[in-house]
C-alpha cells in the first residue's frame, strides 16, 4: 500500500473508514514511521482545531420561548364535537325559522339580521377563548349567540353540505335575500374572504389554524342560507360609509410567510426566538389604530397558558404623509403606545427606524409586551 | 420519516444552530436574525431531515447577505432613552475571549467551504451529514476537513506569533 495522505489519515482518525479500509489503512500504518508522524500531526491539529473552535461562544442570552409547548387542556366546545351533526340540524331548522321571520317583518328583521351577521362575524376574528362581547339587544339576539357558540357545529355543516343544506327550507332562503339588499349595517368585508380564509396555513400552525377556521366558516355557513351577498353598489355606499364596528370584524385570511413577506414589500418582522403559529392579513381598517389603507399582517403566536399574542405590521404607504398630517395618533420611530383592549388585552404600539407601523396585543402586562417588541426583529 | 414538531425542532437544534451561525458570522445579533429566520423557513416548510437541512439553510442563508429578511439596519430602536443591555458575554475569563477573538479572526480568513466543513465537524456532523448540508462529495470531506484544521491552528498560532513580536 502506498502512503496514507491527510485527508486519508482524517477520515481514520474521524471514524469515516469502512472496515475493511479501516483495517488496511492501520496494518500500513503498523509498518510505516513516516505515516505514524503524519497521523499524529494530524490528530494533533484536529484536536487544537476542536479545541480553538470550542473557546467561540456565543453570549448567553435568555433562551428563546418557544410555543405551543404543552397540549392544551380540550376546550368546552371540543367535548360536544362528536354532537356536531346534531347541532348542524338544529341551527339549520333555527336559520330557516329565522329567515321566515325576516320575511313576514320585513326591514327591522333584516336589520337584527345583519346585527347577527356583524356579531358572527365578529366571533369570528376573535380567539376561541377572548372574552365575548356584549350580546345585541336585539329580540332575536339569541340567534347570532347560538351561530357564534355553535361554530364548530357549523363548519361540520360547511363540510358536509348535503347534510346541512336541504335542512333549510329553500322558500325561506329566496325571501330573505331581496329584504338583506338595502341594509346598510351590513359587514363591509365580502363574505367570500371565509373561504379564502381556508388557504394557505402555516404548517406549524394547522391545529390552531383549523381551530380558528371554524369560526369564519360558521359565519359564513350562516350567511349561505340566510343571505346572499349584497349588490356591489350597496357595499360601496357601506364602505364609504366607514362603520368602524363593522370595519372591526373583517376577517382575517391565512397566508403564508413567503405571502406576507410580499405584502410587506420584501421583509417582515418577526419576535426573536418565538415560532409563529399562523400568519394573516386583515385590510387595515378592520384594526383599530392601524392605517386605514394599508394590508396589516399579523403574526400569531401562543403566550405561555396558549392565547394567542398577535404581531400586527404594516409597510409604510408611498404617499402616506408626515407625522401629524394623519388622522391616527402620529407615533414616530422610538414612540410607544400602550393601550388596554376592552375585553382584557392590551396593545402596544411602535414604530421602528424603517417606518413600519407594528403592534403587540396580547393577555399580556404592558412591560411584558415592551420586553417582547424588544425581541421583535 | 415524519417531520419533527417545531417545537421540539426547536428545543434540540436552537442552541447548536446559533453557535455555529456565531461562529460563522462573528456576530451575535446576526446570528440570532439568521438562526430565527431559518427556523421560520422549518416551521413553513417542516424538513423531514431536520439537522443537515436546518444547517444547510442558515449556511445559505449567511451567504446570500443581503438577503431581505436578515437584512441588516433594520434593528428596532424601540424606546427613546432606554439602552438595550446585552448580556454580558459568555467568555469572561480573558484569556480565553482573547483566544476567541483570535479564533473568530483565523475563522473569517478561511475559504468558506473549509470553514463550513469545519464548523459543521465541530457541532458533531458525521460525513454523511456534512456532505447534505454542504453539497460536497463525500469522499473530499476528509481532505476538506484536514486542510482546514491546519490552517486554522496555522493562522491562530500565526497572529499570536504577530502579537508577541508586537509587544515586545
Amino acid at each position: 500500500m502506498s502512503h496514507l495522505d491527510e485527508g486519508q489519515l482524517t477520515l481514520l482518525l474521524d471514524g469515516e473508514l469502512s472496515p475493511e479500509a479501516r483495517a488496511e489503512a492501520e496494518r500500513h500504518l503498523a509498518g510505516c514511521a513516516d505515516c505514524r508522524r503524519l497521523y499524529q500531526e494530524v490528530r494533533d491539529l484536529a484536536g487544537e482545531a476542536d479545541r480553538l473552535v470550542a473557546t467561540v461562544e456565543p453570549a448567553v442570552r435568555p433562551a428563546p420561548a418557544v410555543q405551543p409547548s404543552a397540549p392544551r387542556p380540550r376546550r368546552a366546545w371540543e367535548r360536544w364535537r362528536p354532537l356536531a351533526w346534531a347541532a348542524t340540524l338544529v341551527l339549520a331548522a333555527g336559520l330557516g325559522w329565522y329567515a321566515r321571520l325576516g320575511h313576514l317583518d320585513g326591514a327591522p328583521a333584516a336589520d337584527r339580521l345583519g346585527a347577527a351577521r356583524a356579531e358572527s362575524a365578529k366571533a369570528a376574528d376573535l380567539p376561541d377563548n377572548a372574552p365575548r362581547p356584549p350580546e345585541p339587544a336585539a329580540p332575536l339576539a339569541t340567534l347570532p349567540e347560538a351561530t357564534t357558540r355553535d361554530g364548530p357545529a357549523a363548519s361540520s355543516s360547511a363540510a358536509r353540505p348535503a347534510e346541512a343544506q336541504p335542512a333549510a327550507p329553500p322558500p325561506a332562503v329566496e325571501q330573505a335575500q331581496p329584504a338583506e339588499a338595502p341594509v346598510a349595517a351590513a359587514p363591509a368585508p365580502a363574505p367570500r374572504r371565509d373561504a379564502e380564509a381556508v388557504a394557505g396555513t402555516l404548517a406549524a400552525g394547522n391545529a390552531l389554524e383549523a381551530r380558528r377556521e371554524r369560526a369564519p366558516a360558521a359565519a359564513g355557513a350562516s350567511r349561505a342560507v340566510t343571505t346572499a351577498e349584497a349588490p356591489l353598489a350597496a357595499r360601496d355606499e357601506v364602505s364609504s360609509k366607514q362603520a368602524v364596528e363593522d370595519a372591526a370584524v373583517s376577517p382575517a385570511r391565512s397566508v403564508s410567510l413567503e405571502q406576507a413577506i410580499r405584502v410587506l414589500g420584501g421583509s417582515i418582522r418577526l419576535v426573536d426566538g418565538m415560532t409563529p403559529v399562523a400568519v394573516r392579513t386583515i385590510p387595515g381598517r378592520g384594526v383599530p389604530g392601524a392605517e386605514p389603507d394599508a394590508v396589516v399582517v399579523r403574526i400569531v403566536y401562543l403566550d405561555p397558558p396558549g392565547r394567542e399574542l398577535w404581531l400586527d405590521q404594516q409597510r409604510p404607504g408611498p404617499a402616506e404623509p408626515e407625522a401629524g398630517a394623519r388622522s391616527a395618533p402620529a407615533l414616530l420611530p422610538g414612540d410607544t403606545l400602550v393601550s388596554a383592549l376592552a375585553d382584557g388585552q392590551r396593545r402596544l404600539r411602535w414604530r421602528d427606524p424603517e417606518g413600519f407601523h407594528l403592534s403587540l396585543a396580547g393577555w399580556l402586562s404592558g412591560d411584558s409586551l415592551k420586553a417582547l417588541a424588544r425581541r421583535v426583529r | 420519516m415524519p417531520p419533527v414538531p417545531p417545537e421540539e425542532l426547536f428545543a434540540q437544534y436552537w442552541q447548536p444552530l446559533l453557535r455555529m451561525l456565531y461562529r460563522r458570522t462573528g456576530d451575535q445579533d446576526r446570528a440570532e436574525d439568521l438562526a430565527a429566520e431559518t427556523f421560520a423557513r422549518a416551521v413553513e416548510a417542516p424538513p423531514d431531515n431536520p439537522r443537515p437541512w436546518l444547517f444547510a439553510v442558515a449556511l445559505n442563508l449567511v451567504r446570500d447577505d443581503g438577503r431581505r429578511a436578515v437584512r441588516q439596519g433594520r434593528r428596532l430602536q424601540l424606546l427613546k432613552g432606554e439602552s438595550t443591555t446585552t448580556a454580558p458575554a459568555a467568555d469572561t475569563d480573558y484569556e480565553r475571549a482573547d483566544t476567541a477573538k483570535k479564533v473568530q479572526a483565523a475563522l473569517a480568513g478561511l475559504r468558506d467551504l473549509d470553514r463550513e466543513v469545519l464548523l459543521l465537524k465541530a457541532e458533531g456532523f458525521d460525513y454523511d451529514e456534512i456532505s447534505a448540508a454542504t453539497g460536497l462529495a463525500k469522499g473530499a470531506i476528509g481532505t476538506t476537513i484536514a486542510r482546514a484544521r491546519r490552517r486554522l491552528v496555522e493562522a491562530v498560532r500565526a497572529e499570536e506569533k504577530d502579537r508577541d513580536v508586537a509587544s515586545r
